[in-house]
């Protein structure tokens, strides 16, 4: 329960001379729920592009399993099992739901010249099991009646449940999850948050950065709160809620830097 | 030494023009986010609108100035026809139409005009005046005073007054300008007016030394994109200075290697821009909001 | 997997068809047309693999085109290789070309790519008018040696027509089998949303690279053809206008699908000999047609009426779909975009 999945040490991200994420260090463990909150502006995306290879940090590092990451191509971090969904949904609007999902199966796919135009055995029999692998996913995430829909005659919660399966295709170590409950009615909420707990049952990590302080504390095994780029307190979501400072930085007090 | 001097003013010549030229492609893209692959032949157009004027005994000076009209007009249609339908579509859909806008306009007027080369001549080209050794025909000299007082003007309009201050609005950010009560179509439509208009002097300028031919936009367009690419689109002192670096490598390039190798050269000065330095010229990967 | 199987069939039996049909066409004149047309396909389809399946454009394409064609000259010409020899380096090197202009480019994106690419087709042409010693300069390369496939003359019109039909469709369904793969997959989407690509693991720059590449050298083939064809090539067919009437003749079509190119070639291949009289307003009308087809119909003819025949079809279908599609999310992703 309590192997270390990955350890962020000391990362930092300059902006043109504002720090928008400073000198954040974590561990993250294996099979939890880790939340992440913080007001508007506490550089929570930041970190999450930081984490998903998608800004490179200033400074810092990243420890997955035994590798030091300081700088990393984006298309690495998911071959490392970082997976993520984004807090405006991006899918292909152009393709239905089941090709938006083996997208994510990138990655264990036969992509030889050779499988390819020869269609051999083994090319085949990955494709199947790629396709199949979506078909449960569509299923777990009971996306079935929309499966050969195109992206964009779904509802906002589809499209985020689409996303989250594409994340879970590439089967990743640890999903990061940018407020996935943005934009959506409390009843949907519910479902999302429903979804989450059972993706965690599956032995995946999650990830969530979420502004909705109540699902964040129901749901969170542990949570880290940033403000102003900064780490102002770590701990259970009870220890959280009573904490001084981060209940200064949510009524608008300001944590002196 | 003074062929050393001679080629570069020769290249300081042609860089204004192409600074010219550049000026107006720069504006375009500015404000319409348009690569205005037709840019070269509004100086095809306001060379052979010179050409016509004078061949009617016009006054060479005039004959650049209703040019100016001439190429404006023209682009004027040409705005409503192949640009403002798509002014919602995506940036490159206006460049592909721009592409066509170009095969269109050079083979009509191949079919029109013929494509035998035309020749301008005014009291300017004939005479040249002689310094340290150094050759250059007077009409080197209006382009060149002409190219710097264009391109004061436009800094100048663009600096100082409201319109300016319109269109760098409208350049910076199209919908927050057009909440501000700033006609963005209108002015959309106004600086590509103004935008091929300049290049239709720039035209009218070159008619004396290169001839009027229907194809002679072609390359004009190819350099003034190498100008805007190294002073780095959208920026209007970036033109002007990349107008002249691109003149200059030209005519060195010209003078110690191969003129048949020109165009060969510059391109590869281009390729070499994007790999070096791409600054400004990457593409906004990295800014891109996730 | 029926798809892929109905696909394979119907392939196999158009290609023995219009190969078979080849034979037996006693008109020259238009056995040259489907000659030229047929090349034109290829080259329209290896442009569709940047512009519609990678969504990388390109402007540059005759430039491929000639060095594929001037390879087989000047290798066969000055080099007395055999041309099938030719025809293999011509393939490669195009490709490695094609790489090459890729290695700088594909960090670039839409406009800064089109101007590239667009120097990269002014560059090789330059070269190919001036390189006097290599390329002849203006006047080209002559009398390039007819191919022989196992002792059948293809100097013969009705042979090459049947030798190059079998040539267009085994590039199709290769192309058809890349679009159906992981490839194919990683293409449309590094082609829609980059980041996407990113956080799915997708290495984009290898993506666009094979396929600038795979484009090089299809061209290049094309090239091939032609100046086996041909047997005579100059500077001025592979010039801008080439350019731009190659990826005219795409997006009329339809970029993006396979039945596209095909259509759009047909098309102007038509009204090429339908203007035969009017030469010189041949590339005026293209120039209409491509601001035409981009203002009226940007996703080119094919998809146009594929979707409009579909709609019609289904409209009870649709009714009822519509029911379902009201969403009320729908206005604030579109700003999202």
């Amino acid at each position: 329960m309590n192997e270390q999945l990955m350890q962020v040490n000391n990362i930092s991200v300059n902006f043109g001379g504002l720090w928008a994420v400073k000198s954040i260090e974590m561990d993250v463990k294996k099979n939890e729920i880790l939340g992440v909150m913080g007001p508007n502006g506490a550089g929570k995306s930041t970190f999450l592009n930081v984490l998903s290879g998608l800004q490179q940090p200033s400074e810092g590092y990243l420890i997955i399993g035994t590798q030091k990451i300081s700088q990393s191509k984006p298309w690495n971090m998911a071959k490392l099992g970082l997976s993520r969904s984004f807090q405006t949904v991006r899918l292909l609007r152009e393709l239905n739901v089941l090709d938006n999902i083996l997208i994510g199966g990138h990655m264990d796919a036969q992509k030889q010249a050779w499988d390819i135009l020869f269609r051999t055995k083994r090319y085949r029999q990955k494709e199947k099991e790629l396709v199949s692998r979506a078909d449960n996913l569509i299923e777990t995430l009971e996306l079935s009646e929309k499966k050969y829909e195109k992206i964009s005659r779904l509802s906002t919660e589809e499209r985020r449940r689409v996303e989250i399966a594409r994340s879970l295709m590439t089967q990743p170590n640890i999903l990061l999850l940018d407020e996935p409950c943005a934009g959506l009615s409390p009843q949907e909420t519910e479902e999302i948050s429903k979804l989450i707990l059972r993706i965690k049952e599956q032995g995946v990590t999650v990830i969530l950065v979420e502004h909705n302080v109540k699902m964040i504390m129901s749901l969170s095994d542990r949570i880290v709160v940033l403000d102003h780029g900064q780490k102002i307190a770590e701990g259970t979501p009870d220890e959280i809620a009573k904490h001084e400072d981060v209940i200064k930085a949510y009524l608008g007090g300001s944590v002196n830097a | 030494m003074t062929e050393f001097i001679q080629i570069i003013v020769n290249g300081m010549a042609n860089g204004a023009l192409y600074a010219l030229i550049a000026l107006g492609l720069t504006l375009i893209y500015g404000v319409m986010n348009l690569s205005n692959f037709a840019q070269g032949e509004f100086a095809m157009i306001g060379a052979f609108g010179t050409y016509f004027l004078m061949q009617m005994h016009m006054n060479y000076m005039l004959a650049i100035i209703l040019s100016f009209i001439i190429a404006g007009l023209i682009g004027f249609v040409i705005h409503i026809l192949a640009f403002h339908p798509l002014r919602k579509s995506e940036p490159l859909n206006m460049m592909l139409s721009s592409l066509g806008v170009s095969v269109f306009l050079v083979n009509l007027s191949q079919y029109l005009f013929s494509p035998n080369p035309k020749v301008v001549s005014n009291s300017f080209s004939e005479k040249s005046i002689q310094a340290f050794g150094v050759f250059l025909s007077e009409q080197r000299i209006l382009i060149v005073i002409v190219s710097l007082i264009l391109c004061g003007f436009t800094y100048w309009l663009l600096e100082r007054s409201k319109f300016g201050r319109s269109v760098r609005a409208a350049s910076l950010d199209p919908d927050t300008a057009t909440l501000y009560g700033i006609p963005t179509n209108r002015i959309a439509f106004l600086t590509f007016i103004f935008g091929v208009a300049l290049t239709g002097i720039a035209g009218g300028l070159t008619a004396p030394i290169y001839n009027v031919y229907p194809t002679m936009g072609i390359s004009l367009t190819l350099k003034a994109f190498v100008v805007v690419v190294l002073g780095g689109m959208g920026n209007i002192p970036g033109a002007i200075m990349g107008g002249f670096i691109v003149g200059l490598i030209e005519s060195f390039s010209a003078g110690y290697i191969s003129t048949a190798f020109q165009d060969v050269i510059v391109f590869s000065a281009l390729f070499l821009v994007l790999i070096i330095k791409p600054e400004g010229i990457l593409s906004k990967v990295q800014g891109e909001k996730v | 997997m029926t798809k892929t199987r109905l696909f394979y069939t119907a392939i196999t039996i158009l290609c023995i068809v219009c190969s078979i049909a080849s034979l037996y066409i006693q008109n020259l004149y238009l056995l040259r047309v489907f000659i030229l047309a047929a090349i034109t396909a290829i080259l329209a389809l290896s442009v569709n693999i940047l512009v519609g399946y990678t969504g990388q454009i390109s402007l540059g394409h005759a430039g491929f085109f000639g060095i594929g064609a001037y390879m087989v000259g000047i290798l066969n010409v000055n080099y007395h290789l055999s041309f099938w020899l030719c025809m293999v380096i011509a393939v490669l090197f195009s490709g490695l070309m094609g790489l090459i202009l890729g290695l700088p480019t594909t960090k670039l994106k839409g406009h800064f790519l089109g101007i590239a690419t667009l120097g990269f087709g002014v560059i090789v042409n330059g070269v190919l008018n001036n390189w006097m010693q290599v390329t002849g300069g203006p006047q080209g390369i002559r009398d390039i040696q007819s191919p022989t496939l196992f002792s059948i003359p293809l100097e013969y019109g009705n042979y090459f027509l049947g030798f190059i039909v079998a040539c267009l469709s085994l590039l199709v369904l290769v192309i058809y089998l890349l679009i159906k793969s992981p490839v194919g997959r990683a293409w449309s989407c590094l082609k829609q949303d980059e980041i996407t690509a990113y956080v799915t693991g997708i290495h984009v720059y290898r993506y666009k690279l094979l396929a600038f590449t795979l484009s090089g050298g299809i061209a290049g083939f094309a090239g091939a053809l032609f100046a086996g064809y041909m047997t005579f090539i100059s500077p001025d067919t592979f010039d801008l206008n080439q350019s731009i009437s190659i990826i005219t003749t795409v997006i009329l079509g339809g970029s993006g699908t396979i039945a596209g190119p095909l259509l759009g070639t047909a098309l102007l291949s038509f009204l090429n000999e339908w203007l035969r009289n009017f030469d010189e307003l041949r590339l005026v009308i293209y120039g209409v047609i491509l601001v035409a087809v981009i203002v009226f119909i940007p996703e080119g003819i094919y998809p146009f009426f594929k979707n409009k025949i579909i709609s019609l079809f289904s409209r009870r279908k649709r009714v009822n779909q519509l029911k379902t599609s009201i969403d009320p999310h729908a206005g604030k992703d579109a700003v999202n975009e």
